[in-house]
C-alpha cells in the first residue's frame, strides 16, 4: 500500500501498539492512514490526539457544515483516500448523489447560503491561504458563525490540509469501500 | 533542536500578545483549567505564550493537541539535519503565502548558519538551491507536496531514496511539510497575517 515501510497491527509493540489499540477501541483496527506514521509511534499518538480534539470541539457548526469543509478541502487537494471517507459521511448526513457530484466539482450553488459560505472558505483557505482576508471571516459571520464556529471551521480545513498531504505524499491513494464506518475512526 | 514554528513572533510583536487576529482569544492572564496548564507549559519552554497558541484558545483541548504535535514534529529522530528541516519549514510557509510564519522561519534558518539560503528561499521559493543534492531533493518534494499534493507519485518518493534518504527521513519531510501546511492555514485563516 504505502510507499514507505509501515508496521502492521499484528507486529506493533509498546507505544505503537498502544496507539493502534486506542483507535481500535471504536473502529476495531487502526486505519491505513494511522499506520502511515508507524515508524515513529509518537507521531501516531500526536496525530490521533489532534484528530480527537478536532472532531470534539462541540461548536455550533453543524455536522454537515463541518464535514463539508473537510470534504471540500480533500477535493481541492485531489486526495482520493480522504475524499472517499468524507463522501461517506456527507452521504450519511443527507447529501444526495446530485449534490455530492456538484460538491466534487466545487459547484456550491445547490447548497444553502450558510453551507456555501463555509465551502467557499474551505476552498480559498486550501487553494490560496495567503489570500484569505478579514472579509472572508466577515462573510462567515454574516451567515451566523460565531468565533467558536470560525475557529472550528478553520481548524477542520487546516487539519485536512495536513492529513491530505500525509496520505497523498506517502502513497495512500486507495479509496475505502462504501460500507466503511467513516464516523468510527475518531479515537475514543 | 528547535524549528520554533511559533517563533515567528519576534520581540517587536510581543507588545501585541493580546492578539490581532480576527477572532476572540483568551490571554494568559484570563486562562483557567487545562488552557492555563497548556499555556504554562509553553511559557516554561519559550518564556512566553505565542499568538499562534492563543489563536486556538476557545478550544483548550485543541491548544494542547497542537502543542503536543509540535513537540513531536520537532523531536522526530530522523537523520535529516536540523538546518534542512528548518529549510523545509521555511519553504512550506513561503509557498503557502504565510508572511507571519515566514519571518520566524527565516530567523530559524539564519540562526542555524544558513542566512543566504533563508533569503533565497524567501525570494525564490520555486528555484532556490541548498547547494546540496540530498537537501535539494527534500526541497523539491516539499514544493510539489505543498503546491500540488494531488500530483505526487511514487517517483517523487523514489527521488528521495535515490538522494540517500531512508524511510524515517521520508516520513519526517512529509510530516514537516504537511504539518506546516496545517499551521500556516491556522495563522493565515484567522488573521495572523502581518509580517511578525
Amino acid at each position: 500500500m504505502a510507499w514507505i515501510t509501515t508496521i502492521k497491527p499484528e507486529d506493533a509493540t509498546d507505544r505503537l501498539a498502544e496507539a493502534y489499540a486506542w483507535q481500535a477501541q471504536r473502529l476495531g483496527s487502526p486505519t491505513e492512514f494511522t499506520q502511515l506514521g508507524s515508524l515513529e509511534p509518537e507521531i501516531v499518538h500526536a496525530r490521533l490526539a489532534l484528530y480527537k480534539a478536532s472532531e470534539n470541539t462541540g461548536s455550533a457548526l453543524s455536522a454537515r457544515e463541518k464535514n463539508l469543509a473537510g470534504h471540500v478541502t480533500s477535493v481541492v487537494n485531489r486526495t482520493p483516500h480522504c475524499t472517499s471517507r468524507s463522501r461517506i459521511k456527507l452521504r450519511e448526513l443527507g447529501f444526495d448523489d446530485t449534490q455530492l457530484k456538484a460538491i466534487d466539482a466545487l459547484d456550491f450553488t445547490g447548497l444553502n447560503d450558510r453551507e456555501a459560505v463555509v465551502a467557499r472558505y474551505a476552498e480559498k483557505l486550501t487553494r490560496d491561504p495567503g489570500a484569505v482576508s478579514e472579509a472572508d471571516i466577515k462573510e462567515l459571520r454574516r451567515v451566523g458563525l460565531g468565533d467558536r464556529e470560525i475557529v472550528d471551521a478553520n481548524n477542520q480545513v487546516a487539519h485536512l490540509n495536513y492529513t491530505n498531504r500525509v496520505a497523498n505524499g506517502l502513497g495512500l491513494l486507495s479509496e475505502v469501500a462504501d460500507d466503511f464506518p467513516a464516523f468510527d475512526t475518531v479515537p475514543a | 533542536m528547535s524549528i520554533q514554528p511559533h517563533a515567528s513572533e519576534t520581540a517587536a510583536s510581543l507588545a501585541n500578545d493580546a492578539g490581532e487576529g480576527w477572532i476572540d482569544t483568551i490571554p494568559p492572564a484570563a486562562a483557567t483549567g487545562s488552557l492555563a496548564a497548556a499555556y504554562e507549559r509553553q511559557q516554561a519552554k519559550l518564556g512566553r505564550v505565542t499568538e499562534l497558541t492563543q489563536i486556538g484558545s476557545l478550544y483548550p483541548d485543541l491548544v494542547e493537541a497542537r502543542l503536543n504535535l509540535y513537540a513531536v514534529v520537532d523531536a522526530t529522530p530522523s537523520n535529516v539535519p536540523d538546518w534542512a528541516r528548518r529549510a523545509v519549514a521555511l519553504l512550506t510557509s513561503v509557498l503557502n503565502g504565510c508572511r507571519f510564519c515566514t519571518v520566524g522561519h527565516v530567523e530559524g534558518l539564519t540562526a542555524a548558519g544558513h542566512e543566504e539560503l533563508a533569503e533565497e528561499l524567501k525570494a525564490h521559493p520555486d528555484t532556490a538551491s541548498a547547494q546540496d543534492p540530498a537537501v535539494d531533493a527534500l526541497l523539491e518534494y516539499t514544493r510539489k507536496l505543498v503546491r500540488r499534493p494531488g500530483e505526487i507519485t511514487i517517483k517523487d518518493v523514489k527521488a528521495l531514496r535515490d538522494a540517500g534518504w531512508d524511510d524515517l527521513a521520508i516520513l519526517d519531510v512529509n510530516n514537516l511539510a504537511a504539518y506546516y501546511s496545517y499551521i500556516n492555514r491556522v495563522a493565515s485563516g484567522l488573521g495572523l497575517t502581518r509580517e511578525a
